[in-house]
């Protein structure tokens, strides 16, 4: 991937005889939302602070802007933790200057920087309250300014969305989509579906360590066979037999709800038309494509854990 | 080295501004206040009785100056007789009676000067302080204290016969002046205090008299005699005894009474000066020894805190973790000569206002540190040692996920350094010997001895040795524990123990 911001070639991470990552390999192109999928314990984080520079790979390859993660790129990255931790006493306003001035820059740039994001997010009013006297969504947000005030042009979100309400989540969802269309690259972990299917252009799905898949959503959909979802009080068991169906997944009990496995380029349409054919009464007759989980879940097989749709 | 400067003074002021170390900063001199004034209400009572008894002998080779002495000592006891009646009296008589109907007792001891010349011949012409208090009694409030006379505070006793006819009268009179042997004193064996030679020529200004004591700071006794011996030559002169030319010269011999101890090297009984230098010492390195500890800990523990809730991975996608840990030990730094200035100046100020006899603590301490050059000396190896013994505590509280974790780490971690503390106590009270020269050198042991060491004279190649192994000592322990404090770091979830710290300080776990 030529213009990749980020490359990881066969890294493999150790913790004594604990495999926690084997030999993943992706890139993050520029300027686009990367998300790093997989149920917790699948290496999404061991994977994040390689790429940091925190923890070293006991095998393969880290480059963030072409180079070993560390010291030289760690001014160019911006990060949020999985588990958030600010200093209880500071304010707001001190806390994202203090980090921002971390990373490098001068007193009178980290204030303005400070100033102008904490107004942006809607904590203008509270910048010089102090962190123990914030609401946790209020704090999050604090934090993931921390992460951007000093104008990465690469920014690791690890479960950013993690403990947030659903207004908080759409707010943080807005501020990626800015980040994005900003020119900055963006790479977050998640184990819910539904944010990464919304915001990201591409996905890496870890499981046990090991990389499922990396691609679009598009592709990560044409990966998995299509699946048309029936819904009808009758025995659609004939359906087994009909060209282009390879599987037929009965209801569970008390359900009505069957799901009819195609085959790669088979038409869903045929179905439809046995059922008609067979005179079969359907109340639900779905081609949709797949969402994110259920590729998820198809890929990952029994691995799926606490992920969430 | 910003990135450093940054951590370390964020750090800094969170704990600088804490109710915790604050109360931690001024408990002590609280402390020193309670410590000074409990003594002093005790020593108000000792001055009540007149204060410790001081016994000394006079060798008076011009046979007329020993009635003047014994003449001195019955006036000084009158006169203080005089102040604690008069105090006395104001305190627990009925004035407005007392000024009616007494009014010339009432002169002498509520509106006069009992200082003056002039009341000390009141009181002695109405018979003494007794005599006085039992003229003094009717006039009492009901309930009133009893009054007691104070102890007289100087007695002389006859000088040891072979101490009078030796020939170095200062060796001869050493075994008294450090209690090894007693003389006869007025009401059994008593320690001997100071010996007053007078010689022949004292009367004619040729020879000035001597003073030999063991304890060469404690003065009271010695001007106490120059005085009497000075009044004494005034009174001859004007009765024209000696020759009237010599008189002035004969005053000024008498000013000039020549103090000398028998072996100032020696660590006698009485011999104040000694025992203020090493206790000055002691209570210097104790200072910096707290100071230490508790800095050490409270950054350990605030290190725990950002492990725990995260703070810790934030920093180290910010900066490098040597970076982070350099920042955490200049906190300390920072934090422990704040400790130890305060206290300081505290303990320079309790001792200046509770205890002005103990001055010469402070006169020594500051003899001895007052160059920049000697500050600055001192400051470098409390520097080195608190930044090495820093990065063990740091290295042992990254190991720790929670403070009961971290407790039971540290606290055999201190047992372990604990040697390296105490030594340096035993040193102070013989900086310049075989075991202070060799500790010097030792890695680990040379900061904390040269901080003691520096509060006398140590020898240059010992300061340099003392530095060499000071720095390479930080500079292999800094990168030992950084190895441990980067493994350990980000293991929020996994606690080890102290023996499996240890064992990490040797071959660390990947982080």
């Amino acid at each position: 991937m030529g213009d990749a911001v980020l490359e990881l070639s066969g890294v493999t991470k150790r913790y004594g005889d604990f495999l926690a990552v084997d030999r993943v390999t992706f890139a993050a192109p520029k300027g686009k939302i990367l998300g790093l999928l997989g149920p917790n314990g699948a290496g999404k984080t061991s994977t994040l602070r390689m790429i940091l520079g925190i923890s070293p790979p006991s095998e393969g390859k880290v480059a963030v802007f072409g180079r070993q993660p560390g010291r030289s790129v760690q001014r160019r990255i911006g990060y949020l933790p999985e588990e958030r931790g600010l200093y209880r006493r500071m304010t707001a306003r001190d806390t994202v200057v203090y980090f921002a001035k971390l990373k490098g820059l001068w007193s009178a740039k980290a204030h303005q920087r400070a100033d102008e994001l904490l107004d942006e997010l809607g904590l203008g009013h509270v910048k010089d309250r102090r962190i123990e006297a914030l609401s946790k969504g209020m704090a999050q947000k604090v934090q993931l300014i921390t992460a951007i005030a000093h104008e990465p042009e690469l920014v690791i979100l690890d479960e950013p969305f993690s403990g947030l309400d659903p207004i908080n989540q759409n707010e943080l969802e807005a501020a990626i989509r800015r980040l994005a269309n900003a020119g900055t690259t963006v790479l977050f972990s998640t184990h819910t579906m539904s944010h990464a299917e919304r915001l990201c252009d591409r996905f890496v799905i870890l499981v046990k360590g090991r990389k499922a898949f990396d691609g679009t959503l598009g592709e990560a959909r044409a990966a998995i066979p299509r699946t048309v979802k029936l819904e009808s009080p009758s025995d659609l068991g004939f359906l087994s037999a009909v060209k282009g169906v390879t599987k037929v997944n009965p209801p569970v009990e008390g359900s009505t709800h069957w799901d009819v496995i195609l085959a790669p380029g088979a038409d869903p349409q045929t179905v439809l038309a046995a059922c008609f054919e067979q005179g079969v009464k359907l109340t639900l007759f779905d081609t949709s494509p797949p969402s994110l989980h259920e590729v998820f879940v198809t890929l990952a097989g029994s691995d799926v854990g606490d992920v969430e749709p | 080295m910003r990135q450093v400067w940054l951590i370390a003074w964020r750090g800094f002021v969170q704990h600088a501004t804490s109710r915790a170390f604050l109360f931690g900063l001024l408990l002590l001199p609280l402390y020193m206040l309670i410590g000074g004034l409990l003594p002093q209400a005790s020593e108000s009572q000792l001055a009540a009785l007149g204060g410790p008894v001081r016994h000394f002998a006079v060798i008076d080779k011009t046979g007329v100056m020993i009635p003047a002495i014994d003449a001195a000592l019955d006036r000084d006891v009158t006169a203080r007789g005089l102040y604690f009646l008069a105090e006395y009296a104001k305190e627990n008589a009925d004035e407005d009676r007392l000024k009616q109907e007494k009014p010339e007792l009432a002169r002498l001891l509520i509106d006069g000067d009992v200082d003056s010349e002039t009341s000390l011949r009141a009181i002695e012409a109405k018979g003494g302080v007794i005599a006085a208090f039992v003229e003094l009694r009717p006039y009492l409030k009901p309930n009133a204290p009893q009054f007691s006379e104070p102890y007289r505070r100087f007695f002389r006793v006859d000088p040891p016969p072979e101490v009078t006819t030796a020939p170095d009268l200062a060796a001869a009179a050493k075994p008294y002046l450090s209690s090894e042997t007693l003389v006869a004193g007025p009401f059994g064996p008593v320690p001997l205090w100071a010996v007053l030679v007078i010689p022949h020529g004292f009367l004619d200004g040729s020879e000035s008299a001597e003073y030999v004591t063991d304890d060469t700071d404690r003065i009271f006794l010695r001007e106490f005699l120059r005085t009497a011996l000075d009044t004494e030559l005034k009174r001859l002169r004007a009765a024209a005894q000696v020759p009237k030319d010599a008189a002035d010269e004969i005053v000024a011999a008498a000013g000039t009474i020549r103090t000398t101890d028998p072996d100032p090297e020696q660590l006698g009984a009485l011999s104040n000066v000694r025992q203020f230098t090493v206790i000055g010492a002691v209570v210097v390195y104790l200072l910096l020894f707290m100071a230490v500890f508790m800095t050490a800990n409270m950054v350990v523990m605030a290190l725990v805190e950002e492990k725990s809730n995260r703070v810790a991975e934030l920093l180290l996608s910010c900066v490098r973790a040597e970076t982070l840990m350099a920042g955490k030990l200049f906190t300390g730094l920072m934090l422990a000569v704040l400790l130890v200035g305060v206290w300081m100046a505290s303990a320079v100020a309790s001792i200046d206002i509770l205890f002005p006899t103990a001055r010469v603590i402070i006169e020594t301490l500051s003899e001895n540190v007052a160059t920049f050059e000697k500050g600055f000396q001192i400051f470098v190896f409390f520097a080195l040692a608190y930044l090495t013994i820093g990065a063990f505590f740091l290295a042992a509280g990254s190991a720790a996920t929670s403070i009961t974790d971290a407790q039971a780490i540290v606290a055999p971690a201190t047992m372990v350094t604990l040697p390296i503390f105490m030594l340096p106590i035993a040193i102070a009270y013989d900086p310049a010997g075989m075991l202070a020269r060799v500790a010097s050198y030792l890695p680990f042991f040379a900061p904390f001895t040269m901080m003691v060491r520096s509060l006398s004279a140590p020898e240059g190649i010992d300061i340099l040795g003392a530095l060499v192994v000071s720095i390479v000592t930080l500079w292999w322990m800094v990168r030992l524990v950084a190895r441990v404090f980067r493994a350990n770091l980000l293991r929020p979830d996994s606690s080890i123990s102290f023996s499996g710290f240890l064992r990490d300080l040797w071959r660390p776990r990947q982080a």
